[in-house]
């Protein structure tokens, strides 16, 4: 295990006005790499702001994207590493990871690098500027390829222009790892923005689980987050990706998935989404190879006055594919939730087999959920649906939970738990699984009203 | 089934297809102006408030955009300029058939109008082009107090009623062809059911388009009092011209406290028609309005019936049928506002797409806060023929509030083999199966079409399916 005392010297730039004015400081690297970056800028600032009648911001409050004042790469004190570190390697020794990296304000505090067995086989497992510069050639190849088109493309390229942190995993064939990979991003200072990538490259009939967690050292801290997720599931591989999002109450975010799944892949993403102020998923699925299956999950729970915007897409593009979405959402106060999905069969794609289904629990009467389950359709021999719901708590369960001695909050707490224990079995992990819950319960203990 | 292509079909339209010359008393010229709006007010000698109306509305059209940025791009392929946007014979309807001119006659008697009358009907109306030709109510239900008119003499024979509802369920800006037609409207029924009374048989109306390059803009306003009942039923046809034809009607229906309006569409224009209509229904207190929507030919289809739902336990239901052949776009749906306490709506929509047909479903369902017991159902399937047929589904679910619940369900998909094959190891021939199998998959919404609407039905989707499969 690899502590780093001193985080890696830090350009820290001074808070500015606003976005547009500021320009990202390229990092020192390759300069193939800082062309993308200056290129990704310029097209940041070409593309318009989303319009009010842009379809894929519908029902989105645009009023929420002032970000002002903000700064990157501030240093993170002794005193909030140290915080950070406790969290994130102390308190979880006790589950063994094949790697970890925890990131704070963009900077790598620690990292636990892969076993030299992995390492032997070829496994590359690297913070993100550093597989810039070792591994150009994959980069080149697999880095953003497919960008994700469900509305954010101008916040992509944001990411792109100032992206420094992240994981970096490649996978050769036939390789299998045991354990799962684990890397945090930590926003230690009020209005720090922060750009976290995940690069996962798994070659054929490789199998490998990793998960990113989100988080703020306060909760009630604001910043700005724009992540990406850049899944590539080669032939006969099984990937499994966990994003659990707890960032402070004032934060703001985008997160883009892009998940390519190709011959015979499988394919599996899970977003537990809890934290911050406005929070926006972008997740799309591309089915490139015949027989490749792609299960998207997503558990959210809000309150107060959050807003989560989820925007999600199947594209089958390949015959003979699988896709399985499940969004659940419970609701509390006046939160509100969007949901847009789509599922698109190509027209080579026959016998596809896709389905898309978002639950709404409201908790609250004046909880607000959106919901925009989509299909189009262009072969003929093939089974799509999708179904969408949105209701409360039936009132004779309650009563009879609390005929029974069950207190209202308790009562509610388990039914919730109920709704949610599906989407949780279908991660098929335990452990995964009950390290979930405590999450949500970390989320219950901190909130009255749910 | 085999996943080799399907040949194309070619349709037999013969019903609706054909034409005559005709020579028209009154004719506002092609395009559209302030000048065009001020002839058709002329001609139809509108009162002032009418006038203002329409000259406000044509601004109104001029300044919203296309709606391309969600709906199709066919739609730019409407040039307003080359439209006609006011033709007629004369102005006042004929309550005989014997006073209706020959040629318009010979139309709607090989369309079966007054045969139709004859059988079951208690009131019928039928527009050529921009005016009512014909319209007749049976004795008895008019001694009722009920008014069954078109839109001009409701105007100007019962302004009391008239005024206090046009224009209020559907504004002239609720979208670019609701303006449109608010600017050059001419026809359509004007209907009032006093308190109480309950219409026994349906009322009808027939639009046909007959000249080239013709745009038909009616607007029906349907208002039942309280307690009242009736059921509407329009059909429409259009020859097929060589150039585009554009219909965009608005409809308006008002059902006040505890009645109640079906309102039964069968859509079969011809297919290079351009069918963009606005048809929304006020609910009030534990009233019902419910739309049979069937929707056959056009080009270009763009419809989406609403309900708002206004007081406490009203209820709005939309029941829909597409079928898109090749060439075809039916972009149909529903919209359901739950504006009080213990609303309930129902939407069951369900299109076929055959050849390279594109089907859409777009529907909105929206629960706003503080209300309590609202319920809404919605069910979208669609089954694919060929290979090359599309279908796309885009509700938007929109709830808050207490104790309301709304569930959604779309399916697609094609026509099970297995049911095929063991049809054909009956003797039945694939085309036969096929369209057994379509018509069970549309069977238990036919079933609620009057008798006559749904014999007509089956027939209509055994035409369509003819030499689909093969």
């Amino acid at each position: 295990m690899e502590v780093l005392e001193q985080p890696i010297t830090p350009t820290t730039t001074p808070a500015t006005p606003s976005l547009d004015s500021f320009v990202p400081p390229h990092f020192q690297g390759p300069s193939a790499w800082t062309q993308i970056q200056k290129q990704a800028w310029k097209q940041y600032q070409e593309l318009p702001f989303p319009a009010r009648n842009d379809e894929h911001f519908r029902f989105t409050n645009r009023a929420q994207f002032q970000f002002e004042n903000l700064s990157h790469l501030t240093p993170v004190n002794k005193e909030a590493q140290k915080q950070i570190l406790l969290i994130s390697v102390e308190n979880r020794l006790k589950k063994p990871v094949a790697g970890r990296f925890v990131f704070g304000n963009d900077q790598l505090l620690y990292r636990q690098n892969l076993s030299a067995e992995l390492s032997a086989k070829g496994v590359l497992w690297k913070p993100f500027s550093e597989a810039v510069e070792q591994h150009p050639e994959l980069i080149e190849k697999y880095f953003m390829a497919k960008v994700t088109t469900l509305g954010s493309e101008k916040f992509a390229r944001l990411h792109q222009a100032y992206l420094k942190a992240g994981s970096f995993l490649y996978i050769p064939k036939n390789v299998e790892l045991e354990l799962p990979l684990e890397a945090f991003h930590w926003i230690a200072e009020d209005k720090e923005m922060v750009f976290p990538h995940t690069l996962i490259i798994a070659e054929a009939n490789t199998k490998v689980e990793i998960i990113d967690f989100f988080q703020s050292i306060h909760s009630e801290i604001g910043g700005f987050s724009t992540s990406v997720c850049d899944l590539h599931a080669g032939p006969g591989s099984q990937v499994r990706y966990v994003a659990t999002q707890l960032w402070g109450r004032e934060t703001r975010s985008f997160q883009l998935q892009s998940i390519i799944v190709d011959k015979d892949a499988h394919s599996k993403t899970l977003n537990l989404n809890m934290g911050g102020a406005y929070s926006r998923l972008e997740s799309k699925s591309q089915m490139i190879g015949s027989g490749s299956k792609s299960d998207m999950l997503s558990l959210t729970i809000s309150n107060d006055k959050q807003e989560f915007d989820q925007r999600t897409f199947q594209e089958h593009i390949a015959p003979n594919t699988n896709s399985d979405l499940l969004f659940k959402n419970a609701l509390a106060d006046d939160s509100r939730t969007i949901f847009s999905g789509m599922i698109e069969v190509d027209v080579d794609a026959q016998k596809t087999d896709a389905y898309q289904s978002n639950r709404n629990l409201l908790l609250s009467d004046t909880a607000d959920s959106n919901s925009m389950p989509g299909l189009e359709i262009n072969a003929n021999d093939v089974r799509c649906t999708h179904g969408s719901t949105t209701s409360q708590i039936d009132d004779v369960e309650m009563f009879y939970m609390r005929s029974r001695g069950v207190p209202l909050p308790v009562a509610r707490k388990l039914f919730t738990l109920g709704f949610f224990q599906d989407v949780l079995e279908k991660i098929n992990d335990k452990d995964l699984e009950v390290e979930l819950l405590d999450l949500i319960d970390q989320k219950y203990s901190q909130t009255k009203s749910l | 089934m085999s996943q080799t292509a399907t040949p194309d079909i070619d349709i037999d339209r013969s019903v609706g297809d054909f034409h005559y010359d005709t020579s028209y008393e009154f004719d506002a010229g092609v395009g559209l102006s302030s000048k065009t709006v001020d002839y058709i007010c002329d001609v139809k000698g509108d009162p002032q408030w009418i006038r203002d109306f329409r000259q406000k509305a044509l601004k109104i059209f001029e300044s919203k955009p296309m709606p391309t940025h969600w709906a199709t791009e066919d739609l730019e392929n409407i040039i307003f300029k080359n439209i006609r946007y006011y033709l007629s014979k004369g102005q006042v309807p004929k309550r005989t058939w014997e006073e209706v001119p020959e040629d318009v006659k010979r139309t709607f008697e090989r369309l079966g109008i007054p045969e139709a009358e004859r059988k079951f009907l208690s009131g019928v109306e039928a527009q050529f082009d921009s005016e009512a030709a014909y319209s007749n109510i049976k004795a008895i239900v008019a001694e009722q107090g009920v008014i069954f008119v078109g839109s001009t003499e409701g105007l100007h024979k019962h302004p009391e009623i008239f005024k206090k509802w046009f224009g209020k369920v559907i504004p002239t800006t609720d979208n670019k062809f609701s303006a449109l037609n608010s600017a050059v409207f001419s026809g359509g029924s004007f209907i009032y059911i006093p308190p109480g009374v309950k219409v026994k048989h349906p009322l009808q109306a027939y639009f046909r388009i007959n000249a080239q390059n013709f745009g038909q803009f009616e607007r029906t306003l349907i208002i039942a009092d309280e307690g009242a009942e009736v059921t509407y039923m329009e059909g429409c046809t259009a020859p097929k011209f060589e150039t585009a034809t554009l219909h965009s009607a608005v409809v308006e229906l008002v059902a006040l406290k505890g009645a109640k309006i079906q309102y039964i569409t069968v859509q079969n224009w011809s297919s290079n028609v351009f069918n963009l209509v606005t048809k929304r229904g006020l609910a009030m207190e534990d009233a019902e309005i419910k739309w049979i929507d069937c929707n056959i030919g056009s080009r270009l289809t763009m419809k989406y019936p609403g309900v708002i739902l206004k007081g406490r336990k009203a209820r709005g239901e939309v029941i829909s049928i597409a079928m898109a052949n090749s060439g075809q776009h039916q972009d149909t749906g529903a919209k359901m506002y739950h504006l009080a306490d213990d609303t309930t709506s129902n939407i069951v929509a369900k299109s076929i797409g055959i050849g390279s047909g594109r089907s859409t479903y777009r529907g909105m369902v929206h629960i706003p806060k503080h209300l309590k017991g609202c319920k809404n159902n919605t069910e979208c399937d669609a089954l694919l023929i060929n290979t090359n047929s599309r279908t796309d589904t885009y509700p938007a679910i929109q709830v808050r509030g207490n104790k309301n619940s709304v569930q959604h369900e779309a399916s697609v998909s094609k026509v099970s083999a297995d049911q095929i094959f063991y049809m054909q190891q009956r003797g039945m021939t694939e085309a036969q199966a096929m369209s057994l199998s379509v018509n069970g998959f549309v069977n238990d919404l036919v079933r609620q079409f009057p008798l006559e609407y749904s014999v007509e039905l089956k027939r209509l989707i055994d035409m369509e399916m003819e030499g689909s499969v093969g």
